[in-house]
Order: structure tokens, then sequence, then C-alpha cells
């Protein structure tokens, strides 16, 4: 790249508060660099690649170094057909969450479009550094956007949690946690609950998904957060949820 | 509740985490940002879900549907973006000026350049001639040029301390006064720009 190329969007400045620069991952990096010195026509088809497999796939992080390179170079028509790609990852990723507390109370495409427009506003900020973190982890870039633009509704599902609290079904559960458990769901429950996944319903998603992420699934410890603290329901209740996902899981394996 | 300081939380977790999810992690992060606790934890279990979540498949109707609104959100940024300057130095660049050059084009020299930057001017005090240079050179309307130099001083808006509180903004000065205290100007480049 020449000097001119080599501006603001090219090299992170952003540093951590220990005050280390922001680093991308390696795979990223080199991508970045590859396509760096490529002209646009090579770049453009790679953008309708989406196959993650395939060596032309662009991952997320190097979008983001293009769009910026685009906008930078006031190449309008590069930078849209590069933010239609990236949005078809945001979209694909937000769906994940469509019936969870991150856009709980709101309609899922005016939440989309609150929370595209803020990732543009940051990705396309040329003068900071507030673009940085998009180039370093893009899916939890676009994560916390969307926790920002959705507060409003969180705070609201914080209070339905309160209020379903309320009415627990906690009798004996201190019996219970004397001797509380969450092993770890091991390989063959967890290659069920893959299998299960479209009979789940989306709270069972959720739990199945912390359990394959090595979320307890209750703990003695208050503080700790586990899948029942976070659902705000009893252990015996957890256990019984688990055990229905067992249970759906293990026909979905039968069939 | 702050937003942006929930962003800057929540990114700090982010980068903290490892690929899997840790617990120590986020209990430090709750005990650190208590303010935030719940905003961590569901910021946790949403990055468990969108990791273990089989990929979403969309069908054709959806692609287009969302192309459609992804666009109309690219125009309504790109608007404000062309109607608002950001930066004089970046906006100079893409004009191929470096900050020395640019001063160069204005007359003043790259500290008055970065006071302009940092908007740490008064406004009232910028001799009108100048702000019309501005947008000449820059090719940007004047109200583009007015809007960016009435914004709030950027001292201290992005950087690091060392210390635990932030320092006082400095007081915006006058045009004259920056232009007097100039050291790299000669006496007749200040008069020259006095009498603007």
């Amino acid at each position: 790249m020449d000097s001119q190329r080599a501006g603001s969007y090219f090299p992170l400045t952003k540093r951590t508060k220990q005050g280390e620069l922001y680093v991308r991952r390696d795979d990223a990096q080199m991508q970045i660099e590859a396509v760096a010195e490529r002209e646009i026509a090579e770049i453009r088809p790679r953008l309708y690649v989406t196959d993650r497999a395939d060596e032309l796939y662009l991952l997320d992080e190097t979008l983001v170094f293009l769009y910026r390179r685009a906008l930078f170079e006031r190449d309008d028509s590069l930078a849209e057909a590069i933010f239609i790609a990236m949005d078809v990852r945001i979209v694909k990723l937000l769906l994940k969450h469509k019936n969870s507390g991150f856009i709980h109370g709101c309609e899922f495409d005016d939440f989309l479009q609150d929370v595209r427009i803020s990732v543009l506003r940051k990705i396309g900020d040329l003068a900071s550094d507030i673009g940085d973190f998009a180039q370093v982890q893009f899916g939890s870039f676009v994560s916390s956007e969307a926790k920002c633009v959705g507060k409003k509704n969180f705070g609201l599902k914080e209070r339905e949690r309160i209020d379903d609290h309320s009415g627990r079904d906690d009798d004996n559960d201190s019996d219970l946690l004397e001797n509380a458990v969450s092993p770890d769901p091991g390989p063959e429950f967890k290659a069920m609950l893959r299998q299960g996944w479209s009979q789940f319903s989306d709270e069972q998603r959720t739990i199945v998904c912390m359990l394959l992420d090595g979320f307890q699934s209750e703990s003695k410890d208050p503080n700790e957060t586990t899948i029942s603290s976070y659902l705000n329901v009893t252990s015996r209740t957890i256990r019984n949820k688990i055990g229905e996902i067992r249970r759906i899981a293990a026909e979905a394996v039968e069939r | 509740m702050d937003n942006n300081q929930l962003a800057e939380v929540l990114e700090e977790y982010a980068l903290a985490s490892p690929d899997e999810f840790d617990q120590s992690v986020l209990r430090r992060f709750k005990d650190k940002y208590p303010q935030f606790s719940g905003e961590l934890e569901d910021f946790a279990v949403a990055q468990t879900i969108a990791k273990c979540s089989p990929e979403v498949e969309l069908s054709a109707q959806q692609e287009a549907h969302y192309r459609t609104s992804a666009l109309e959100a690219l125009r309504s940024v790109r608007g404000e973006m062309q109607t608002v300057l950001h930066s004089l130095i970046e906006t100079a660049k893409v004009k191929g000026l470096n900050r020395k050059e640019l001063a160069e084009k204005l007359g003043l020299s790259v500290s008055l350049v970065q006071y302009l930057e940092k908007r740490r001017l008064e406004f009232s005090s910028i001799p009108k001639k100048l702000i019309e240079k501005i947008a000449s050179v820059l090719e940007q309307s004047e109200a583009s040029v007015v809007e960016f130099l009435n914004l709030p001083s950027a001292g201290t808006a992005n950087a690091n301390f060392k210390t635990a509180t932030r320092p006082e903004a400095l007081k915006p000065k006058k045009f004259e006064e920056a232009v007097r205290e100039d050291q790299s100007l000669s006496h007749e480049e200040k008069q020259k720009l006095l009498e603007i």
C-alpha cells in the first residue's frame, strides 16, 4: 500500500485500558494484507462467496477493512456492495437472537435497522479509532451494538424476570443444592442436543447453547452466572427443563 | 447509565474473553462494573447463542427484503456523513493534503490547524474569511465547516489518561490569542492573520 492508502483506516490505533494496541486475529490480518494489494475487480466476486470453507471467503473483519477503504477512496459503489455482503452476516447473527432477550419487546425489522445504523456510524468513522473493535471481533462488535440499541427492551426483560421471580416454585431448593452438580453434558449428549435442535423451543435453545458452551445449570454460589440464575428459575425447574430437553433430543435421535 | 460507557465495557469484556465461556472472566467484570452486571450476563449469553446456534439460512425473498432495508440504512448514514464534517485533517487527507500542506493552503501554522481541528478556539473569534477559506480548500459547504467548528472540543474525548480522573477540559482560546502565542509564525505572518 502506498503512504496515502495506509491512512487511518488501515492500522489499528486503539489501545486497551492496559495500554496494549488492538490486534487483529492472525487469519484476518493475513487476509487483509493479501486483499489490500488486489484490484477491486478481483475483490468484488469474493463478496458473494458465502461458504466459510471456500478459500475465497472474506472474513467479517476483512469486509470491515474493505468497507472503510472504499469510504476513504470515495468509492460509493464498492462500499455499497461490501455493506450488502456484511449486512447478510449481521442479519443472520441477529436472527439467532430474534426470540431472545436481545430483541424482546420490539419489531425485529425496527431493531435491525437501528443496529445497522449504529454499526455503519462506527465503522464509517475514519477520523477516530471507534471502528477498531469491529476489525478485531466483528461478531462481538455487532452484539455489543445490539445490546446498546436494545437497552430499553432489556430493561423490560429484566423487570419481567423480577416479576417471574416473585412467583417462583422454590420449595426446598436449598436441599436440592446440597447435592447440586452440573456435570459437563458429555460428547454423546452434546451430539443429541445438536440433532434435536429443530424440535426445541426458543427457551430450550438458549439452555442448549448455554450447556454446550460450558455454563453450569446451577450453583450454590449466588454470584455465579448459571443457566438457572440467567433464566431466573429454581434448581428444580432447571432440572425439569433439562430433563425435557434430554427427552426431546433422545426422541429426535431415535427418529 | 450511559450507552457509550456500556459499549466500552462490553468491548473490554469481549476482548478479555477466551473463545469458550469463562465464568471467572464474567465474574471479574461483574465485580468491576456492578452497574452493568445484567448487561454483561446478557451479552455473555448472546455470545454463547451466536457461537452455538446453527447457521441461519435466508430465503431469496428474505434476502431481497433485508437488502432493501440495508440500502436504506446505508443511504441514511451516508447522507449524515456527507452533511457533517468530522475532521478537517482527515478531509484534507482525502484531497491529498497532509497537515502541513493544509496549513500552507490556509495560511496558518500547523499548530493553528490543530487548534481548529480540536475546536479549541472560540468560534466567535474565528474570522469569517478563514471559515470561507477552509470551506473552499476542503471543498465543503461553509455551513458544514461552521457546524464542525461549533462541535464540543475534542481535546479529551478519545484520549487515555494515566490518572483515574479525566483532566478538566481546556478553555477555548480566542483566535487572536492563539496567533500571538504561536512561536512558529513570524511577526509578519502574525500581523497578516490578525488583519483577516
